[in-house]
């Protein structure tokens, strides 16, 4: 073999317009994935357009993403005053009262080759388990509850083995720590505002202009530029997919406050007479937001509704936000892929955003154009991916809205009885009468996430698999009481969340 | 809640007593009735290729937990041994080679995908066969054997074996299951089936006279298909299937069996040889005579009637898939076992898990015939000439402009086989992944010179495929 290497070059230039969290997560991986190919990242911001920057519940995937940057847990917490997450708790939702938790776990295991929930249905119909018994059978719920956090096991023989975790993280950090990474990595940031996007003959991008005048040429334009969507709507006119008719919140307010304890290892999304609330438990303060359909609330009422069962005063002004959701209709077109909220907007209900935008790089990293000149097919299968995965992400939000027994308001009236999509009618007519999950490749949240929300806002199957009979009723039981206690005793035998975050803090300054 | 108790099957062959003794195994513990109907003639309920067949990775498991047996209990009763793959003759052109095999094959480097490296490193001058880096070619070149390990730091859990058995000692090993389970098998054989003025079946009619009635009909009667509704359709895939004839002939065992398929392309159609561990199968497709169809059943659950094998799908043999769909089907039956008359959610859902997974596994078979390098024959030439359908031509261009594999829900086969497919039958990307171009060619000739050396090393300390096959089943190899 010959001596010298010839590296192979590709030269391509790209430029990520926004340094929100879809901006630096788009810098970071890019410029860790890309190293010594011959890709150049500019990224631009504006100062004085800012950043949404509320996002800060996230799911288990973003580990993978931290991980296959290179970042120490304990230092990337530390530097962002992270919190571990282990799952949702829904209040009020299925019925005023009511509090399930989404844990990034399964419940039980399958018993006679019959999926735990069948045989749990059973029992539930004949009184034998409680409406809230689903929680005992939960190792992540039981720890949350304690307020008690464990990594999971990496021996797959472990009981510890069978759950999650994710994290909740001041996003602003974030972006700062992904940006220290990524311009260590090469990426130029700009400064400035975009006044002016110029398109060559073909209908590509070619440039973008600030306001100081300078104009920056590249081959693929990732645009981050947050709800505005500045080149794949702006310039590009790509059109959006409005689903307000399913998902009818389009306002937010957003407020921080201090914790009331220690952090706890969970989000809490309750629901409100016009939407819901959020508190997001950080290791400095708390997230705290109420997202609410215009229609039924006015912005005043709205956070006035926030502000008044905060734990503790608020300790910035509260921020307005309005939104549309929906998708928009191609995400790729030409040279500009759109990720974050140019993409799209679901909300934050089930803390998807930020999963999304780590989706739209995976894939963009997938079918990074070879050269400048871009083959439609990459954009074809970008876009069929994520057209795919948004459709499965707004179905499941919609489940918590029409999975509900709620009639107490005008706004509860109408989400109870709206109409949803054919996909997701099927899937939870297929539930009700039978109690199966509908399976798929591409989608995020698997069979445990479905029926989760199904059990917990109390949608109990009519009928089950008929092979659960086949398992006496105290067999049944037996199973259920010691599942619960391995879940009790495991739960329990994990250190209080705020212990580990402080031995966390410890072993990053020292 | 009261299941529906009563389920009568037409076909008292392969199929019938496979899922007999499936559904009898799950449901009839309370008291329902499992009751098959025999059909005279020939047993082609899976398909009419013959005794023999042969099972994807995961099937000869998948089949013993249907039917409350070992692994080894299936080898055993189908006469069968493992299946590393199948080696294809003369498809790229007379006198070639290639293997395709089960598992893994290669390994990634800092996140690029190995048939990019294998790319690379051939665009740098080195001559390389992507199948070399498969410990299964390389155990089934030298006959050697050994089951994966579960540590996915072993090398030995590359490995995905699938088998081959013969059919009729697999229906004696189901119908011993089926009785002992409480399935019973009707006295005289199916004269006609009996149906309503809408179409709906309501009782099979013996020979004898009698009816028997029931709350689920399963179609288990091949691609005859008698208990189909005559709206229910059949998808004629003779398009893109070109074989439509075939011919069944024993041959004796020359040695131990190969861990392997034989697939012979010739002029006009192909050849499959199936060994056992006592003789052999061989089956020869071609075109003309229209003895069979391939295509699949519009519904495979119509109201109360569930299709399974040759009356559900029939697929020209080259893929080998026929056993492992209906593995799949039944295991989609008993989790949407019915629980109220007629087609509730559960039907439709089934259906569409069913024939999502029947269209997916077609593609792959298409691909085997259009991705053939016999140039100037007119049965290779026109296979090499057609339209694709959708998916599988988006599939296909994507491949070819930058060797990605998009995967749809319900697929069979993994990235690594179509990739070994395409990339055995001469079919190359355009372009390459550009994270490859952040590795220098150094460093991935280094990375593929010593994954061979695992391989190989790995290889030579496997036993004989005889030997492990007589370590597992007992007795002599
Ligand atoms: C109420 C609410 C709650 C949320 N909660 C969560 C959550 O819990 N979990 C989660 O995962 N996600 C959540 N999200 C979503 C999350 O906030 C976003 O996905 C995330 O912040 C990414 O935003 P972005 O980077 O796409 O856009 P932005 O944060 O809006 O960033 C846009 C960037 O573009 C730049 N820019 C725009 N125009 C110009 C211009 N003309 N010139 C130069 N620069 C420009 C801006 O300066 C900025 O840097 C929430 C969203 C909302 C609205």
């Amino acid at each position: 073999m010959k001596n010298h290497h010839i590296k192979k070059q590709s030269n391509v230039r790209v430029l990520i317009l926004g340094g929100g969290t879809a901006g630096w997560m788009a810098a970071a991986a890019l410029s860790a994935k890309l190293a010594g190919t011959g890709v150049s990242i500019r990224l631009v911001e504006s100062a004085e357009i800012g950043t949404v920057g509320v996002g800060e519940a996230t799911v288990p995937h973003i580990r993978h993403f931290n991980a296959s940057l290179g970042f120490d847990e304990a230092d990337f917490m530390s530097r962002t005053e992270a919190t571990f997450k282990l799952g949702i708790e829904f209040r009020d939702w299925g019925r005023k009262g009511d509090a399930y938790i989404h844990p990034f776990a399964a419940f039980g295991r399958e018993i006679g080759g019959v999926p735990f929930h069948h045989h749990w249905t059973r029992a539930r119909r004949a009184g034998r388990v409680p409406a809230d018994g689903l929680d005992a059978v939960s190792l992540p719920i039981q720890a949350a509850r304690m307020g008690r956090f464990g990594h999971p096991s990496p021996d797959p023989s472990s009981f510890f083995s069978t759950f999650s975790y994710a994290y909740q993280f001041d996003a602003g950090l974030y972006a700062g720590y992904l940006r220290a990474y990524a311009e260590a990595r090469g990426v130029v940031r700009t400064e400035g505002k975009v006044q002016d996007v110029s398109l060559r003959a073909d209908g590509h991008v070619e440039a973008v202009t600030l306001e100081s005048g300078e104009r920056l040429v590249a081959d693929l334009f990732v645009d981050c530029s947050g709800f505005r969507g500045l080149l794949i709507e702006g310039a590009l006119k790509t059109g959006y997919e409005d689903w307000t008719r399913y998902l009818p919140c389009d306002r937010a307010v957003a407020v921080p406050c201090a914790n009331d304890g220690p952090p706890a290892p969970y989000t809490r999304a309750t629901a409100r007479d016009a939407g819901w609330m959020w508190r997001i438990p950080l290791q400095h303060r708390a997230g705290n937001g109420h997202v609410y359909c215009s229609g039924f609330m006015d912005d005043d009422a709205a956070e006035q509704a926030l502000l008044a069962q905060l734990d503790h005063p608020p300790q910035a002004a509260p921020r307005r936000l309005r939104f549309t959701t929906g998708k928009r209709r191609r995400q790729w077109v030409g040279n500009v892929v759109a990720i974050g909220l140019s993409a799209g907007f679901l909300e934050p209900l089930e803390s998807t955003s930020i999963h999304l935008i780590q989706l739209g790089i995976g894939r963009l990293l997938d079918l990074f154009p070879t050269s400048a000149d871009m083959d439609p097919l990459d954009a074809a299968e970008f876009n069929r991916l994520m057209d795919l995965e948004y459709e499965r992400v707004r179905d499941f939000i919609i489940l918590h809205y029409v999975a509900t027994q709620r009639d107490d308001t005008p706004f509860w009236n109408h989400c109870r009885t709206m109409a949803i999509p054919d996909s997701l009618a099927t899937k939870m007519e297929l539930f009700k009468q039978r109690g199966i999950v509908t399976l798929y490749r591409d989608g995020m949240f698997l069979e445990p996430s479905w029926i989760a929300v199904y059990l917990g806002q109390n949608i109990l199957p009519t009928h089950v698999d008929p092979r659960a009979a086949l398992v006496s009723d105290a067999e049944i039981d037996r199973l259920i009481a010691m599942e619960a206690e391995h879940c009790r005793r495991a739960a329990s035998s994990m250190p209080a969340h705020g212990e580990i975050l402080s031995r966390y803090k410890v072993q990053v300054t020292a | 809640m009261k299941p529906l108790h009563d389920i009568t099957v037409a076909g008292a062959g392969f199929v019938g007593w496979l899922a007999a003794a499936a559904l009898a195994r799950n449901h009839a513990g309370r008291g329902g009735s499992v009751t098959l109907v025999p059909l005279p003639g020939l047993d082609d309920s899976l398909d009419p290729f013959g005794p023999a067949t042969a099972l994807l990775p995961g099937g000869v498991e998948g089949l013993a937990a249907l039917l409350g047996v070992t692994p080894a209990d299936i080898l055993r009763a189908g006469d069968g041994g493992f299946s590393l793959g199948t080696a294809f003759q003369g498809w790229e052109g007379p006198g070639s080679v290639s293997f395709l095999p089960f598992g893994q094959t290669g390994a990634d480097l800092k996140g690029v995908a190995f048939h990019h490296l294998v790319w690379r490193a051939r665009a740098a001058g080195a001559s390389i066969r992507m199948t070399d880096y498969s410990l299964s070619t390389l155990a089934a070149q030298a006959e050697r054997f050994a089951l994966p390990s579960p540590d996915p730091r072993s090398v030995l859990s590359t490995l995905a074996p699938g088998g081959f058995a013969d059919l009729r000692g697999l229906t004696a090993l189901a119908q011993r299951q089926a009785l002992a389970a409480g399935a019973r098998l009707a006295t005289a054989p199916l004269s006609h089936v009996r149906r309503d003025a809408a179409g709906r079946v309501t009782a099979l009619v013996l020979a004898d006279d009698t009816d028997i009635p029931a709350d689920l009909f399963i179609d288990a009667t091949g691609a005859r298909a008698l208990l189909a509704a005559p709206g229910n359709g059949w998808h004629d895939w003779r398009c893109w299937l070109p074989c439509d004839q075939y011919a069944v002939e024993p041959a004796t065992a020359d040695g131990p069996p190969p861990p392997y398929a034989l697939h012979s392309a010739d002029a006009t159609g192909w050849t499959r040889r199936i060994p056992l561990r006592t003789g052999a199968w061989v089956t020869r497709l071609g075109r003309g005579a229209g003895r069979f169809t391939s295509g699949r059943r519009d519904l495979a659950w119509d109201a109360n009637t569930v299709l399974l094998g040759a009356s559900a799908c029939l697929l020209d043999p080259v893929g080998g898939v026929a056993l492992s769909l209906l593995i799949t089907t039944i295991r989609h039956l008993l989790s949407h076992y019915p629980v109220t008359p007629g087609s509730g959610p559960e039907a439709a859902s089934f259906n569409s898990q069913v024939a999502v997974a029947m269209d997916r596994a077609r593609d792959f078979l298409i691909l085997r015939f259009k991705a053939n390098g016999r140039t100037g024959e007119a049965f290779w030439d026109a296979a090499r000439a057609m339209d694709l359908p959708d998916p599988l031509a988006h599939k296909m261009a994507l491949y070819e402009s930058r060797g990605r594999i998009p995967l749809y829900d319900g697929e069979l086969f993994d990235r690594p086989d179509w990739i070994n497919l395409l990339d055995g039958a001469g079919i190359r990307a355009r372009r390459c992944d550009v994270q490859a171009n952040g590795l220098n060619d150094g460093e991935i000739m280094a990375h593929l010179e010593r994954l061979r050396g695992v391989l190989l090393r790995a290889a030579g300390e496997l036993p004989p495929h005889a030997q492990a096959l007589a370590q597992l089943l007992g007795g002599t190899p």
